[in-house]
Formats: C-alpha cells, sequence, structure tokens
C-alpha cells in the first residue's frame, strides 16, 4: 500500500525487540481461542438484540445464532487473535508501521510453520501440510464407507451416517484438499519461477491459507451438530438442502471460507504474474506451470462467486425464509443447480489446469526436451479457459432443464477434449526420442498420463447425452471422477511434491520409497476403481448404502483395493518425514532444470534471489547448445544444460 | 547466492528483498483492486441469475399471482421507485465528490480531499439509512415470495458492499486528516475510490433492472 | 494488451459512461417496450465503437514519411547484378538521408535444392565480391550497411530476409525491363503484396 510517511522507523527488524507479550495477548493460537470466543458472544447478541428489537420469535434463534456467531464471526475473531490483521490494523489506527516490516517472513524453526508468516515459501508448505491433513480425514472416511459397501446390506451404520460420510469425504477432498494444495505448490514455485522476491501481496497472501483451516475445521464440526453432518452429498442440491438439520450449515458456510481462500489466492496470482516478472521474461518465456496458474486464477477469480451465491441462497431459504429455490414462493428450483454447476464445472479445470503444468515442467525436464508446442500449450490452457465456461449444464441432462440446451452442451463438452489432446499429444511428443529418466516425480507423470487419459475418455463417452441418460448417477460416475481426480489431479499433487522436495527442505526423499508408493498405489488405484466403470453401466446407482446381491462381488474387490490404496499412502508419508528429518542434504539442482527456482539454494534464501535475474530465453531449452534461460548475478558462463 | 552466503557467514541477513521488477506499467495494487472488483462483479451476477431465473424463466410457479411477468412486481406489492430514484442520485453525486476528491489531493489540495472525502461518506451514509427505512416501510419481507427473495437479495448485496466502501472511505478520511497524503503517494484514496465508483454502478444496474425493468 | 482501466479516473468514466449508455434505454422503454428494445441495440451499437475508436490504426504505410530520428530506419535491398552500380547506391543514399537508417543488402545467389537455370555456373565468389563492394562504397558515403547473400530465387530471398529483419522500406534493383528475369516474375508487384511499406523500383546498371 502506500507510504506511510508520518511514521517513526520502529525498532530494528529482529534487533531490541521489546519484552515478549504475555501468552493471551500475543499473536497465537491462545489468542485465538479466546477472540474466538468473544466474536462468538459478539455475534450471539447481535442475533439476540435485532430478533429483540424487532419482535421476532424465538428471540433466541440458534440456527442463526451458529451461523452468524459461530461460522462467520467466530472465525474472523480467530483470524483477528493469531494476527492475521495485525499490521493492518496497526496502520489503520496510526500507529507506526514499517512497510517493509519483515519480522513474519522466512521460517527457521518449525514453529514458525504455525503462525501467520508472509514468506510464500512458508505459505507453500503449509497449504501442503494442511491439505495432507484434510486428505488423510476424507480418505478415512473414504475406507469407512467402503468398508460399509464391501457386502450387501448394512453392516455398521446407518443410512444418513453414511450419506454423511459420502457428503463429508467429497467436501474435504475438493475444497480442502485438492484445490488448495495446487494453491501451494504455485505458491511455492511461482514467485521463484518469476524472478520475483515474494508474491505481490504477501500479507494477503498469509490470510489467505489461514482461511483453509478454518474451513476445513467446519466442515469437520458439522460431525458434531444436531442432527449429524451434512448428507446431501457435496453438490448439496437446493431445495434439500434448506431442510436438512443445522449440519448442512457448516457445508454452506464452510464452502465460502474455501472459497474466498481460493479467489484472494488467486487474485495474489494474477497480479504477481502480471507485474513482477523478471526482466526479459514476456508472457512466451514463462514457464508452463506459470501460465496453468495464471489460467486457473482466472478461472477462480470469475467461477468462484456463483458457488458463494448458490450457497448463500441456500442459506437465505433457510433463515431468511426466502424463495429463491421455493416452487410455493415463485423460486426456481433448478436455479441452484445452474448457479451452482456454473462453479463447479470450471472447479475441475481449476482442479486439474495447474496439474498440467506441473507435468509439463516435469516431463521436459525428466526427458531432456524442450516442451513440444510451447505455444500451443499456453494456448491450449487459455482455449479450456473459455470453453471451461460453457458446459456446466452437462451436469443437468437428466435433471429437467430445458430440453434444447442438451445438445450445445454437448457439443462444447466434446469441443474441451480438443485442447487438452493437444496437451496429452504435445507431452508425448516431448518424451518421443528424449532421454527419459524414470525417476518417482517422472512415473507420477507418466501415471498421470496414462490415468488422465482412461478418465477423459470416459468422460468423452458421458458428454453424450444418451449415454449420459443411461450412466448418469450411477458408478460410472464415480469412476470417471476418480480417474481424473485421483489418477489426475492427485497423481501430479505427488509428481509435483516429489520434483520440488528437495528445493523446499533442502533434502532429498528416498527414491526406492518414491518408486514403492508409486507402484502401490497406481496398482491400487486401478484395482478400486476401474471395476466401477462395469458395475455402473450395469446398474449400481452411486451414493447408496445399500445395494442389490449380484454387485457384491465386484463391490468387494473395490473395497479391499481401496485399504489398500489408503495403505499407499503411509509409504509417501513416510518417506516425506523421515526425509524431511533425517534425508540426504540435496543440491541445489539435483535435477539439472534450466527453470529459476532451481538456480537458487536448496531451500531458498528467505527473499529468494539477492538479485532479480535477467530472462535472456525460453524455460525448456534442454540440449540446445548454449541455451539460456536467465543470467543470475554472480554466476559463472554455464555449461551446456546436461543431456 | 554467493552474497547471501557471505552474509551468512557474517552472521546477518539483514538485506531486504531485492526490489522486484516492474513488468507491467499498472501498479500492483491498483491491478489488484480492479480484479477484486471483478470477482464482486461475478458475485452480483450469480445474484442477478438468480433474477434471471426467477422473472425469466419461471414466472408461472407464483402461488402469489399466476400473472406474467408483466406484472411486477407482483400485485399488490410495489417497489419504492421513487425512493429509490433519490436514492440513486445521492449516490451517483457522491462518485462525484469523490472524484473531486480524488483530483484535489493530486493537486496538493488537502482540504479539497478532506471534504471531498467527508462529502462521500455522508451521502452513502444517507443511502444506507434511507435503504434501511425503506425496508422497514417496503410492505414486505423476505418469506413473501421470490420477487421479495431477489429483490431484499440484491439491494442486500449492494448494501453490505456500500457498507464496506464506507468502512474504506472512512478509513482513508481519517488518515486524509492526518495529513497522510501527497500528489505522489495517494493509493489509499485512490483505490477506494475505484471500489465506491463500482458500488456505484452497480447501484445504478441493480436499480434498472429491478425497480425500472 | 492495454489495459483500458488502470486508475480511478478510468473507474470514474466508466461509471459515466454507464449513466449515459443507460439512461436513454430506460426513457424509451417507459415509452414503450419496442422503443426502449431499439434504443438498447443503438445504444450498444454506440457503446462499441465508442470503446473502439481508442484503438491504434493498424500500422501506416508511410508515404512521404521519414522516421523520426530516434527511430531506426531500417532498409532492405534486393539487388544481384546491379548490386555495385552507381544508379542504386545514389537512391540508397538519398533514402539513408536523414534517418538513423540500417540497411541490409541481399544478394539472392544461394542455390536452393531445386534446378537452377545454370547448375554449372556457380556464381558466388563474384556475388560476394560485388556484395562487398556495395557494402564498402555506402559505409564510404556514411551509410550504415552489411550484406548477406539469400536463396537465388529473389522472392524467397526476399521473404526470408524479411522474417529477420524488420524493414520499413524495401528496394529492388533489377535490369531495365526486357533484360530482367525478375521483372519478368513480377518480383516488385510481389514485394508490394507482401510488404506494407514503400517498395522502390531501381533500374540499376
Amino acid at each position: 500500500m502506500s507510504v506511510v510517511e508520518h511514521t517513526s522507523h520502529g525498532p530494528a527488524h529482529g534487533a531490541g525487540a521489546p519484552h515478549r507479550r504475555n501468552i493471551f495477548m500475543r499473536p497465537g493460537f491462545v489468542r485465538g481461542a479466546w477472540c474466538f470466543a468473544l466474536f462468538f458472544v459478539i455475534g450471539y447478541y447481535l442475533v439476540f438484540g435485532i430478533r429483540t428489537l424487532a419482535g421476532w420469535d424465538p428471540h433466541e434463534d440458534w440456527n442463526i445464532i451458529v451461523l452468524v456467531g459461530g461460522l462467520t464471526l467466530g472465525p474472523i475473531g480467530f483470524l483477528l487473535g493469531i494476527g492475521a490483521f495485525d499490521y493492518w490494523l496497526y496502520w489503520i489506527s496510526g500507529r507506526p508501521t514499517i512497510p517493509d516490516d519483515h519480522a513474519n517472513h522466512g521460517a527457521t524453526k518449525w514453529q514458525d510453520y504455525f503462525k501467520v508468516n508472509t514468506d510464500h515459501k512458508v505459505i507453500g508448505v503449509q497449504y501442503l501440510a494442511t491439505t495432507f491433513v484434510f486428505f488423510t480425514l476424507g480418505g478415512l472416511m473414504a475406507m469407512l464407507f467402503r468398508a460399509e459397501l464391501a457386502q450387501p446390506g448394512m453392516q455398521f451404520m446407518d443410512t444418513q451416517t453414511y450419506n454423511g460420510l459420502v457428503s463429508m469425504h467429497a467436501a474435504l477432498m475438493i475444497f480442502v484438499f485438492i484445490i488448495p494444495a495446487f494453491a501451494g505448490l504455485a505458491n511455492f514455485a511461482v514467485p521463484l519461477m518469476l524472478g520475483a522476491p515474494d508474491m505481490a501481496f504477501p500479507r494477503l497472501n498469509a490470510l489467505s491459507f489461514w482461511f483453509l483451516p478454518i474451513a476445513g475445521t467446519m466442515f469437520l464440526c458439522s460431525f458434531l451438530a444436531p442432527g449429524g453432518a451434512f448428507a446431501t452429498g457435496w453438490t448439496s442440491y437446493a431445495p434439500l438442502a434448506s431442510e436438512q438439520p443445522i449440519g448442512q450449515v457448516f457445508f454452506n458456510m464452510g464452502v465460502q471460507w474455501a472459497g474466498a481462500s481460493s479467489i484472494l489466492t488467486a487474485l495474489n496470482f494474477l497480479v504477481t504474474i502480471i507485474t513482477m516478472r523478471a526482466p526479459g521474461m514476456t508472457f512466451w518465456r514463462m514457464p508452463l506451470l506459470v501460465w496453468a496458474n495464471f489460467t486457473t486464477s482466472l478461472l477462480v477469480v470469475i467461477a468462484t462467486p456463483f458457488i458463494a451465491g448458490s450457497q448463500f441462497f441456500v442459506m437465505f431459504d433457510r433463515v431468511m425464509h426466502t424463495s429463491f429455490f421455493v416452487p410455493e414462493g415463485g423460486g426456481y428450483v433448478l436455479g441452484y443447480q445452474h448457479i451452482f454447476w456454473f462453479y463447479s464445472h470450471p472447479a475441475v479445470y481449476i482442479m486439474i489446469l495447474p496439474g498440467f503444468g506441473i507435468i509439463s515442467e516435469i516431463i521436459s525436464v525428466m526427458s531432456r526436451k524442450p516442451i513440444f508446442g510451447y505455444r500451443l500449450m499456453a494456448m491450449s490452457l487459455l482455449g479450456i479457459l473459455v470453453l471451461g465456461f460453457s458446459v456446466w449444464a452437462h451436469h443437468m441432462f437428466v435433471a429437467g432443464m430445458a430440453d434444447w440446451l442438451r445438445v450445445p452442451m454437448m457439443i462444447s463438452t466434446l469441443l474441451i477434449a480438443v485442447p487438452t489432446g493437444v496437451k496429452v499429444f504435445s507431452w508425448l511428443a516431448t518424451l518421443w526420442e528424449g532421454r527419459i529418466h524414470l525417476n518417482t516425480p517422472m512415473l507420477f507423470a507418466l501415471g498421470f498420463i496414462s490415468m488422465f487419459l482412461i478418465g477423459g475418455l470416459s468422460g468423452v463417452y458421458l458428454a453424450s447425452v444418451p449415454i449420459t441418460i443411461h450412466a448418469s448417477d450411477t458408478y460410472f460416475i464415480v469412476a470417471h471422477i476418480h480417474y481424473v481426480l485421483f489418477g489426475g489431479s492427485v497423481l501430479t499433487i505427488f509428481a509435483g511434491i516429489y520434483y520440488w522436495f528437495p528445493k523446499m527442505t533442502g533434502r532429498m526423499y528416498n527414491e526406492s520409497l518414491g518408486k514403492l508408493h508409486f507402484w502401490l498405489t497406481f496398482v491400487s488405484f486401478n484395482l478400486t476403481f476401474f471395476p466401477m466403470h462395469w458395475v455402473g453401466l450395469v446398474g449400481m446407482p452411486r451414493r447408496v448404502a445399500d445395494y442389490s446381491d449380484r454387485f457384491a462381488d465386484l463391490n468387494l474387490i473395490v473395497s479391499i483395493s481401496s485399504f489398500a490404496l489408503g495403505a499407499s499412502v503411509v509409504v509417501f508419508f513416510y518417506n516425506i518425514i523421515v526425509s524431511w528429518a533425517r534425508g540426504p542434504i540435496a543440491e541445489s539442482n539435483p535435477w539439472r532444470a534450466m527453470t529459476l527456482e532451481w538456480q537458487v539454494t536448496s531451500p531458498p534464501p528467505v527473499f529468494n534471489f539477492d538479485e532479480i535475474p535477467q530472462v535472456v530465453g525460453g524455460p525448456y531449452e534442454y540440449g540446445v547448445p548454449g541455451a539460456r534461460h536467465a543470467i543470475l548475478a554472480g554466476t559463472p558462463a554455464p555449461s551446456e544444460a546436461a543431456v | 547466492m554467493t552474497a547471501h552466503a557471505e552474509a551468512a557467514v557474517h552472521g546477518h541477513d539483514h538485506h531486504g528483498p531485492p526490489i522486484a521488477n516492474k513488468s507491467s506499467r499498472i501498479e500492483a495494487v491498483v491491478l489488484g483492486m480492479f480484479m477484486f472488483i471483478g470477482t464482486e462483479a461475478m458475485l452480483f451476477g450469480s445474484f442477478f441469475a438468480a433474477y434471471f431465473f426467477v422473472r425469466v424463466v419461471n414466472p408461472d410457479a407464483s402461488t402469489i399471482t399466476p400473472e406474467k411477468w408483466a406484472v411486477w412486481p407482483p400485485a399488490p406489492f410495489e417497489f419504492p421507485v421513487f425512493v429509490a430514484g433519490i436514492n440513486t442520485c445521492i449516490l451517483v453525486t457522491s462518485s462525484f465528490t469523490m472524484h473531486w476528491a480524488l483530483q484535489s489531493i493530486k493537486r496538493n489540495n488537502r482540504r479539497g480531499l478532506q471534504a471531498g472525502l467527508v462529502l462521500t461518506i455522508l451521502m452513502g451514509t444517507a443511502f444506507l439509512l434511507t435503504q434501511f427505512i425503506e425496508y422497514a416501510h417496503v410492505g414486505f419481507n423476505t418469506s413473501d415470495g421470490a420477487f421479495a427473495s431477489v429483490f431484499f437479495g440484491l439491494t442486500g448485496l449492494h448494501g453490505a458492499h456500500v457498507l464496506v466502501g464506507l468502512i474504506l472511505l472512512t478509513i482513508a478520511a481519517l488518515r486524509a486528516f492526518r495529513g497522510h497524503y501527497s500528489p505522489e503517494h495517494h493509493h489509499g484514496v485512490e483505490l477506494p475510490g475505484i471500489y465506491w465508483h463500482f458500488v456505484d454502478v452497480m447501484w445504478i444496474v441493480v436499480y434498472v433492472t429491478v425497480y425500472l425493468l | 494488451m492495454r489495459n483500458p482501466l488502470a486508475n480511478e479516473e478510468a473507474a470514474f468514466r466508466f461509471l459515466l459512461g454507464t449513466i449515459v449508455y443507460l439512461a436513454p434505454i430506460v426513457v424509451a422503454s417507459w415509452i414503450a417496450t419496442w422503443l426502449g428494445v431499439v434504443v438498447f441495440v443503438v445504444m450498444s451499437g454506440v457503446a462499441v465503437a465508442f470503446l473502439r475508436r481508442g484503438e491504434p490504426a493498424p500500422a501506416a504505410t508511410s508515404v512521404d514519411g521519414r522516421a523520426a530520428v530516434e527511430d531506426t530506419w531500417r532498409i532492405l535491398v534486393l539487388a544481384d547484378e546491379t548490386l555495385a552500380g552507381p544508379r542504386l547506391q545514389e537512391v540508397i543514399v538519398r533514402l539513408a538521408e536523414g534517418v538513423a537508417e540500417d540497411v541490409l543488402l541481399v544478394c539472392p545467389i544461394m542455390p536452393g535444392g531445386s534446378f537452377t537455370e545454370n547448375p554449372a555456373a556457380d556464381d558466388t565468389p563474384a556475388a560476394k565480391a560485388r556484395l562487398q563492394a556495395a557494402v564498402a562504397a555506402l559505409r564510404a558515403a556514411g551509410v550504415t550497411a552489411r550484406g548477406e547473400l539469400g536463396d537465388s530465387d529473389p522472392a524467397v530471398a526476399l521473404a526470408a530476409a524479411l522474417e529477420g529483419f524488420s524493414a520499413d522500406e524495401i528496394v529492388i534493383s533489377t535490369h531495365a525491363a526486357g533484360d530482367s528475369p525478375w521483372l519478368e516474375q513480377d518480383i516488385v508487384a510481389a514485394a508490394g503484396v507482401a510488404f506494407d511499406g514503400p517498395v522502390t523500383h531501381v533500374v540499376g546498371d
């Protein structure tokens, strides 16, 4: 923000800090806890007071009190307590502030990762750690309901609990695992790749991270609500959603917090990519990961407000008795689905485009070849961006919407396969006659291409209206979803984590364990989800707690394989945690990559670069004699990027 | 890297970050504000989508009045078009005073800046108060049907944005009275100004579609 | 890509534009619905035209213009046997007056993969000599110049040179009509089609 003219320079960075305030008053979780409680109480009296003054009975309406106090004001109090707003509040109140105050920047000990930290590298790791916690919880829930589904009949849970687990699994995975995990990887890598010292708005970056644990906790707290967790599926259609017990509201609001996190991060990325590129880095010299995050951020900024709107309407219908989706009052029931899917379809592109960027990086580096068709790769991202807004109603082919909308949506859905196909063929062409290094990131990248291809093909089938009429709401859809989301997005997340692990931590992961993790995952993943194609086409519906006996055998196979898939994640966690603690020290450029993040130490210096590098060429010129991507101050003349 | 190693050896890394390269003519904070406004416009878009569904797509489902959308709002309800029209004039004028405030500080006219900001805040507050009174006297509430839902939804969303704008302007005004702005450094006025103009544009669109059309 | 919304003034103008756009539509629809639709269409057209007025005109073909001194004026010269002749030299020096010039002389001589008329006659050393002489003479006259050999087909040589050298002006020097295989190929007309700037034809010696 603008320079504050009337400040004196406060205590020098790091030196001469006054005695620490006591634990209740200094920024941290303790202050966060009591500020949460305080704001909850404020919310209670706000609701009580307004209802009393307006004469609305009952004066003490816990539906609204939970919503306003617990899910809106309370988390704001928590954020206040941990210190996310401190700098801005000091600045607003006129106290001396140093615009370049780096007291909360960078991490030297593990406690720093639990604070409000403005360093994009720290925030990236915070995102990854948090999202993997939710990944684990969501995965455990999946294994729970797969255990229930292993045999026909209800064994150890009732149908409402089952529905709650299924809804929670999906909500956690989509809103607080995949989307923010990509945000975390990008947070770490993009400023480094651009040659920038940090993101454009580091404090905003920190704030958007802290929205995320709030959102996930909110989802999970719905288990504690009377009436149980939200059980309407992650899609939470109206009017069912407005009539469910209070647990539903935890989903409605949790989505808002996750969405806000996503939007603020995306704004940050867009401004960073547009205004903070190193000299000489034109748009056509940016690495494809940056292109992918640029496109994803545009998708987020444009589409996410629509899911916010849909959740607002559902909450208004519940709390203020509006008739957005209530037919008796003139509302349009299908409107929820239109508005919801107008975000949620671009959401699936938000969940895959950064993965495409990661794979482009890895494939190019590990085959020692320039990316085939770099410009078309960038433009296909933009093509997916534009087309992605025109296909939402393919989720509504059997919803009862206007018939004339179905064929145009079918055509536009089929069209999206084109830019996606351009990308797949370009990756294959990059691999062709390359010198391929089959290490863990590359294995995951190759696994991604094959599994995403299968998921994409089932998607092309589903684009066709008659096939969807048959396969809608069956396990065929579940198979498609998981091939593109697990076989697609999650494999790229793993690939990215292994790829950037040496850069983030300064240590190298264990390669044998990495390969073991890959193969366990790949085999158990296919055993879990491939049979679902068949089971769905012969008639097993999705989101059912019980099913006909004829599906029993395949369901048992799927359930057992899903336990194996869960177990494979243990290998990953062990590898990451032990390698971070005690792994061999990694050099700065173990992959001999050319992008800028590999030209600094592992882990990078606190402000990334001593001097901003000068970019002189493209980032993928492997095997091209004399090609340089950038010149960093003080570096000697390079030898040719080794083949 | 060498320099960093040396600094580490000497036991301090108090050098700050290198100045990032400006790869675009537009300032980061201004671009950020415009993109944020884009996002908020999309949020209004979702509310307009609901309005479209209620009024154009599904007019027959209402049990209050089965007539077509030519009768809007359905009888016997009416929207306070005149009062809202006055409100529109107030808000548009406040944009002019806001613009004047910014022009003043660019020409180092601090009194103009302060006066402009105060006037804008007063008019914005008047707008909100008028809206509250209008809500109390409009004769229907949120549970009276889809038309009411859309009315309160769109105007309420807009009112919330006005409130946020007033908070930003109040912060700017307080700092203006403390002398924080100059012809070279006035982002703290410019950014709330851009936001305020967006609020104004949004109101005009809301007013035209909800009250007039 | 220029960003139209870059500061508060732009936002304020956007607000004023919205009012100006919507007011006639609203007034017209009060009078009659069909009138409102008509005014909507008209105002939308006006809005589009107004938004496009700021776009720069496509790169002007400079008729008489010489570039301002700050910009380099790039002249591409295509000549073979007339390369070192005085008439061509005179034309180039005149064109280079008053500008910060950068002259590239291209001599189409390199046999391509296809059959040439005289596969046995390799004229390259003579062409190189002509090129060097021409460059030296130009430099002696104070013109910044350099030379290169191009494909034996003049059209191909021209296209290749334009790819690497963003010329502002082209000079093609040929023998007189009747003597010139290039003119039979209509090289000057082809250059005029392929190139947006002035094309000067010199009959050299």
